[in-house]
């Protein structure tokens, strides 16, 4: 088992009830498929470096995942189909780092 | 332009310097610094850090290289991965205008 961090950027226009069911039902993919997620961070509406899909904002939620590779290629598969999905990265890590909480104080 | 002409005063420069190592210009001590990403209690480079990657990127965004940052070799190819890795999620921009 390995550990893999995902951090998906959601559409702007979503409700934060809609953010939370979203992050819900990817803990559902990840954990259906051999995974287990151990971190979920939901860091919220931020404004973007760069426009993407004409969006200037967009959610960020972030996960910290222990599975296989099936876990995360199921996981992109499913994030590649949903048209809330702008943008999301997951790389392969030692360990997770929670001191870098200096994100978004700019 | 008179390249020719440049690296024969650097060379008369450079001979200045090992006779007098005091006559050294500021430029060349700032090489010496140790590597701030190496010491006891540095960050740890992570693309989440923002804050941390900012202070190794130009004014234009770029990725400062390691001879003026004086970040290790090791370490600049984590900073950068690092970096690359923030452009992706639109935490950094790519080009900055």
């Amino acid at each position: 088992m390995a550990l893999y961090e995902t951090t998906i950027i959601l559409r702007p226009e979503l409700a934060v009830a809609d953010v939370e069911k979203a992050a819900e039902s990817f803990s559902g993919i990840i954990s259906k498929n051999k995974g287990k997620v151990i971190k979920k961070e939901i860091w919220g509406l931020k404004e973007l470096a760069y426009k993407i899909n004409k969006n200037r904002k967009g959610y960020y939620v972030h996960f910290g995942i222990e599975g296989t590779g099936e876990t995360v290629s199921e996981l992109r598969r499913k994030l590649k189909i949903n048209e809330d999905v702008i943008r999301d990265l997951t790389i392969n890590v030692k360990a997770f780092n929670d001191n870098a909480k200096d994100f978004g104080e700019e | 332009m008179a390249g020719r002409n440049n690296s024969k005063k650097n060379a008369l420069n450079q001979q200045k310097f090992i006779a007098n190592p005091a006559m050294m210009p500021q430029v060349f001590s700032k090489r010496l610094r140790s590597c701030p990403l190496s010491e006891e209690g540095a960050p740890v480079v992570d693309y989440k850090n923002v804050a941390l990657l900012k202070q190794y990127i130009s004014e234009r965004g770029k990725i400062l290289p390691r001879r003026i940052s004086a970040v290790s070799s090791k370490k600049q190819r984590e900073l950068a991965k690092a970096i690359k890795n923030a452009r992706v999620l639109s935490l950094l921009s790519f080009i900055n205008n």
